[in-house]
């Protein structure tokens, strides 16, 4: 098999690119390193993607990349090929997640804007392991930030999860 | 009382705009486009201080897809902004004074392509010196940064003119000067939006603000078109702190969108927030302390130094909101506290949540440590001793409300566990336990503009619609809104309309700032329930032929009181029934001043007390917050789960300004450039268990209402902080961000003999 | 700078995918070319005003680099890392996990688990500064390089002393297993408890026999932008007859080269990793006098 080159040195410097995104197989031609980020917020108005520092530090851009988090400001477009993304969007597609509901409950967020993110996350935690320690809690948040709770109200909902939703004290 | 959902029955609820938050449905103002939407950048200064020879904008405007490229010569109205006096240019003439200082801007049809037009555009700069420091900018040799010099306010407060020879007499006396960092607001969404232009010459300004009013007056003023002209929607968002109320890329967007007749769209990447925006004002607080034999406070000497930077904006207020809480919740007989804040070419400090009382509180509260260190007593004990009486004067001599809070926060923080538990042991740790207590004045003082107003109406549709010209920012606004008010009017949360963040569709109502939005939304329900509550009934009475007095207002409309209530009309039939006009109410009022003409004086104030424990590593000199506890008397509990979240927030934030955070500058210009290296509390950074514990009373004759918390939770946690690391190693912190390496060398002098070189 | 290196623009950049890694070094010679793993520091400096590359290699279609394998030879058994693995996987598989616990330890305190997901195990050996390096050099691990038609193999610490002039492809990396009665130690340190470029990375590992004699000893630091390196002469004065706890602290400042940033004194780390090192070195010296 030849090296493929993803771009072509006259005026195309882009791929085209084809992945599963929430649930649907999506379509779009882009310049190669075209980020993820990007491609959610600008090209398909994906908003929910949110984008606050730009070098993979805060976790305001998470979605889930086969499942795992991951910064979308950190994939670039040539990484998607047929890879499955899902958003913010889809996580409360038909309802909310517990988690989500437990962050209203506890009142884990203020301004939202870390939101998305985080809920991202959790989702990714808690689909692996449902009943997770403090420790693992804080490890797993540990790449995103949120100025307005401290954190404490997340660590709340966490809790209130697991106890209403994992039927664990 | 503990502030958790046991103890607040209904109240603590779900707030209005949580589920589109939740589910990243909601859209900020960062995140909308238009159609024929345009993205703007602005060029900023290569140089911290420098003379402008000349600006060449020809090749950016050749580019293909560049629409407009501005400069200073594109402004028709007034070249200047700042919330009080505007000396900031909207684009620089001919000098620049800071990094961040806009030389021009473009808009183009993408942003990669606007971002290469700006290094199309030629700026032949010529470097001056730097005023790198407030010394440096007061000294002889420097360089006037503005017509008037460099000196932008003084403060001061004097009580005696014996202070110094009072405090030489004393038995105890601590000096020292103290120094706080430039801490970053941080907000997780940086400033940005869009500016449309709408037909008869309008525009319509998305953009984050914290007073829409006041930045419509500012866009007018530099636009030169009427305030009519100009619609600020300024809600929902992603934080603010006080950074964003100047005003940011308003002034750009709104420029080349009327240029352009296209919208505009600008939005800063985060390295472009930290380099222009607006940062906390880096102190430096001299403090000479004495107290008698008898352990009573004699006098109280303050000098403060700070660095605001190359422009106005709240400079001013900062410093005499520091000069005014110098002396905090205690009384000194012999007072004699002067501040001057100085321009420099480091970046620009202003607006910053807690508003100077920060840097003030950690070095009044160091000294207290120390003295009550020096008479060999307990600190608290101390603080009793000295602690201002409920009805003693403010700390300007001016006439405050009744308030008990001092002695209030005092005794409940005595009752936290975190200061009678024994702390976890860890190999090479060693682990200390502190206080702190502040008191924070609300409202913006004597003097000062500090107008509110509000409007409750029925809609045509049948909703109580009440309005404020408050932004949310995450600070539960819309949520305390929702609470009043139905708590005021007994409706249900789906008979009600919030409106905010839209200068077209609100009353003016003064700024989202300084702990006053609580105060003033209950003030104005206060004030229009009852004349609202009696027109509507009368119209009921009326049209459905009931008694008056047997109908209240309730869930879904008007009841009916008897052995079984009624369901009389529902308000959507009232609307359709009724003349809206008729059912509109609005009021203006006051923030409430001091009778005393002291300017800048509060007179409404709140409590808040901190106890912590660290934990030190003897190998690193690393400190970790184990535990913190607050305690908080600032009246009625309104809505608890924000009160919550600003207390534990705000404490966060205050974490942040003790341990790591600090925008490093070196000859003006920014080490912390984004998030890697300017330190942000991560969930790992926090003491994973704290209480809230608050004292909702309020005098008898307090007829003021709930007061604010937006700031106080920040402001008494670096000294309780500090004077838990004293506890711990015996060291004293007099600069913040702590220094690990300064810690470790003390540990490191402390520990055993024969063991000069480890700690082992 | 010139107009020309100013302009470049992101969208101007080329991305080559080899399937061989002939091509790829091929691909390399360009000087305005860089190998892409996960691409996560790459970003992360252009971001911070980095000179954009050309062309990008990306290299994750060369199978070589996949995997994670192990390969007994009844003492000397190793498991075998290819680059492109990502730090999550190396947490969390089994291999790993059973014969190079010390790996997971520092893979744990690399970024946050975001970012885990997308580095890689070799992007960060190939920086030459990563934090995987310290615990790297103690467990003795070889690494594996492609330099133009050549693949070669050496120690981890041979390579990092080699002054890398030509462009070479990281392939894999090849961990002993821990032996049974091994002590470890990492360590990192930063400004903050998490998701920090370390200040400081330490490790250490050693083996004492049944008299209590040192089989064998190896130190490693390294952190923030340090080359990381094995201290040497502190493992001989640990291997020697009798250890002054004075010297021995000394040595470790004076061997442990260091720097000064606007955040952190050089001083600072050297007295940190003195101290962390002392301290987890307890059992070592307390036997030894």
């Amino acid at each position: 098999m030849e090296s493929v080159e993803y771009s072509k040195k006259t005026n195309e410097k882009e791929v085209e690119l084809t992945f599963d995104l929430n649930g649907e197989t999506t379509k779009l031609i882009v310049p190669a390193v075209y980020r993820l980020v990007d491609i959610l917020r600008k090209d398909l108005q994906l908003t929910g993607t949110k984008i606050s520092c730009e070098i993979g530090r805060c976790g305001a851009c998470s979605v889930l990349l086969t499942g795992q988090v991951v910064n979308s400001c950190l994939v670039m477009a040539y990484q998607l090929k047929n890879s499955k993304v899902e958003t913010i969007e889809y996580i409360s597609k038909n309802s909310l997640h517990p988690i989500q509901q437990a962050f209203l409950e506890e009142g884990a967020l203020q301004c939202g804007y870390c939101t998305p993110g985080m809920i991202v996350a959790l989702t990714d935690l808690l689909g692996y392991n449902a009943d997770p320690t403090d420790e693992e809690v804080l490890e797993h948040l540990s790449g995103n930030l949120c100025r307005c709770t401290g954190y404490t109200g997340i660590l709340r909902a966490v809790r209130r999860y697991k106890t209403i939703y994992t039927n664990k004290g | 009382m503990e502030l958790k959902r046991e103890n607040f029955g209904d109240k603590w609820r779900v707030r209005p705009d949580g589920y589109d938050k939740v589910t990243g449905s909601l859209k900020y103002l960062t995140d909308y486009t238009f159609p024929n939407m345009l993205y703007g950048k602005v060029l900023r200064s290569s140089f911290p201080h420098a003379k402008i020879r000349s600006i060449s904008t020809y090749e950016a405007e050749q580019l293909d897809g560049v629409k407009a490229v501005i400069t200073y010569k594109d402004v028709p109205g007034m070249n200047r902004f700042g919330l009080i006096f505007p000396d900031q240019p909207v684009f620089c003439e001919d000098v620049v004074r800071y990094v961040g200082d806009a030389v021009a801007a473009v808009a183009a049809t993408s942003e990669e392509i606007a971002e290469k037009a700006l290094s199309l555009i030629h700026v032949d700069y010529e470097p001056l010196e730097v005023m790198d420091s407030p010394e440096k900018s007061l000294s002889s040799s420097s360089i006037p940064l503005h017509p008037a010099g460099n000196i932008l306010h003084r403060a001061s407060y004097k009580s005696s003119e014996q202070v110094l020879k009072e405090l030489q007499n004393c038995p105890y006396v601590v000096e020292d000067t103290y120094e706080t960092p430039r801490q970053m607001h941080g907000y997780m969404e940086t400033e940005g939006g869009v500016v449309v232009p709408e037909e008869g010459g309008k525009i319509t300004v998305y953009a984050a603000t914290q007073h829409g009013f006041k930045d419509r007056m500012q866009l007018a003023r530099i636009l030169s078109i009427p305030e009519s002209l100009i619609r600020v929607i300024s809600s929902p968002i992603g934080g603010s702190f006080g950074g964003k109320d100047e005003l940011n890329i308003q002034p750009y967007a709104a420029l080349l969108a009327i240029k352009t007749k296209q919208p505009v769209k600008l939005h800063n990447k985060r390295s472009e927030s930290v380099r222009a925006g607006i940062k906390r004002h880096p102190m430096k607080i001299k403090m000479i302390t004495g107290a008698n034999q008898e352990g009573k406070l004699v006098g109280h000497y303050v000098r403060i130094v700070a660095d605001t930077g190359a422009y106005a904006t709240l400079g001013p207020a900062v410093l005499d909101f520091a000069v005014e809480h110098a002396t905090g919740p205690y009384i000194f007989p012999h007072v004699d506290v002067e501040g001057v804040s100085v321009f420099t070419n480091n970046g620009i400090a202003g607006e910053y949540r807690g508003f100077g009382g920060n840097q003030v509180t950690f070095a009044l509260e160091s000294q207290i440590e120390r003295l009550a260190e020096q008479m060999e007593i307990d600190s608290i004990k101390f603080r009793e001793m000295n602690l201002r009486d409920a009805d003693d004067l403010g700390p300007l001599g001016q006439r405050i409300v009744k308030n008990d809070g001092a002695k209030s926060v005092l005794s409940m923080i005595k009752n936290s566990s975190v200061l009678t538990d024994s702390p976890k042991e860890h190999p090479h740790k060693i682990t200390g336990k502190g206080i702190a207590i502040t008191m924070h004045g609300g409202g913006l003082g004597f003097g000062r503009p500090d107008p509110s107003g509000a409007r409750l109406s029925l809609t045509n549709d049948g909703k109580i619609e009440i309005a404020f010209g408050f932004e949310e920012f995450g600070q539960g606004l819309i949520a305390s809104i929702e609470i009043m008010l139905m708590e005021a009017l007994n409706c249900s949360k789906e008979d009600i309309k919030i409106v905010i963040g839209d200068t077209d569709l609100v009353p003016s109502s003064g700024s989202a700032t300084a702990s006053r939005s609580t105060n003033m939304i209950w003030n104005g329900i206060q004030k229009l329930k009852a004349p609202f509550m009696e027109k509507v009934l009368d119209l009921v009475a009326d049209y459905t032929n009931t008694t008056r007095d047997l109908l209240y207002l309730g869930e879904k409309g008007i009841w009916r009181r008897g052995k079984r209530n009624q369901f009389v009309l529902s308000y959507r039939e009232l609307a359709n029934n009724a003349n809206p006009s008729h059912v509109t109410f609005q009021t203006h009022f006051h923030f409430p001043t001091t009778p005393d003409a002291v300017i800048g004086g509060h007179y409404l104030y709140s409590f808040a007390a901190v106890a912590a424990e660290v934990e030190i590593d003897q190998l690193t000199g690393k400190v970790k917050v184990t535990r913190m506890d607050h305690a908080v008397a600032a009246g009625p509990v309104v809505n608890p789960l924000g009160y919550l979240g600003q207390i534990e927030g705000g404490a966060v934030m205050g974490l942040g300004f003790t341990l790591f955070e600090d925008s490093v500058m070196e000859n003006g210009r920014y080490h912390t450039e984004n998030f890697d290296s300017y330190l942000l509390p991560t969930i790992k950074d926090i003491p994973t268990e704290t209480n809230v514990m608050v004292d909702e009373s309020l005098m008898e004759g307090d007829i003021f209402g709930p007061r604010g918390v937006g700031e106080i939770g920040t402001v008494a946690i670096a000294p309780a902080i500090t004077a838990a690391i004293h506890q711990a190693c015996g060291i004293w912190v007099k600069k913040l961000p702590l220094s690990s390496e300064e810690i470790l060398d003390a540990l490191m002098d402390l520990s055993s003999p024969g063991n000069e070189q480890g700690v082992y | 700078m010139t107009n020309q290196e100013l302009t470049q623009s992101k969208f101007d950049m080329i991305v080559k995918q080899p399937v061989l890694i002939e091509d790829a070094l091929i691909q390399k010679n360009d000087s305005q070319a860089v190998f892409v793993g996960g691409g996560t520091l790459l970003q992360l400096h252009w971001e911070s005003g980095t000179p954009l590359p050309h062309t990008l290699v990306d290299l994750s279609f060369l199978n070589h680099l996949k995997g994670i394998t192990c390969q007994e030879h009844g003492d000397t058994s190793n498991v075998i890392i290819g680059a492109l693995t990502t730090i999550a996987e190396c947490l969390s598989h089994p291999l790993i996990v059973k014969h190079a616990p010390l790996l997971v330890e520092a893979c744990r305190n690399i970024a946050a688990p975001a970012v885990r997901n997308r580095a890689t195990i070799g992007g960060n050996v190939a920086s030459l500064v990563g934090d995987s390096i310290p615990a790297l050099l103690v467990l003795n691990a070889k690494v594996k390089i492609a330099i133009k038609d050549d693949i070669y193999v050496m120690t981890l610490w041979d390579w990092l002393k080699i002054n890398h002039q030509q462009p070479f492809l990281l392939l894999e990396i090849i961990v002993p297993f821990s032996v049974k009665g091994t002590k470890d130690f990492y360590r990192k340190v930063g400004r903050r408890e998490a998701f920090i470029p370390s200040l400081l990375s330490i490790s250490g590992q050693w083996k004492k026999d049944d008299d209590g004699k040192l089989q064998f000893i190896r130190l490693a630091v390294g952190g923030g932008s340090h080359r990381p390196v094995r201290l040497e002469g502190v493992e001989l004065i640990l291997k020697g007859e009798t250890i002054n706890k004075k010297v021995l602290y000394q040595k470790i400042l004076d061997e442990f080269q260091s720097y000064s940033d606007p955040f952190i004194s050089e001083a600072y780390r050297k007295k940190v990793a003195a101290n962390i090192m002392m301290a987890e070195l307890g059992t070592v010296l307390g036997e030894e006098g």
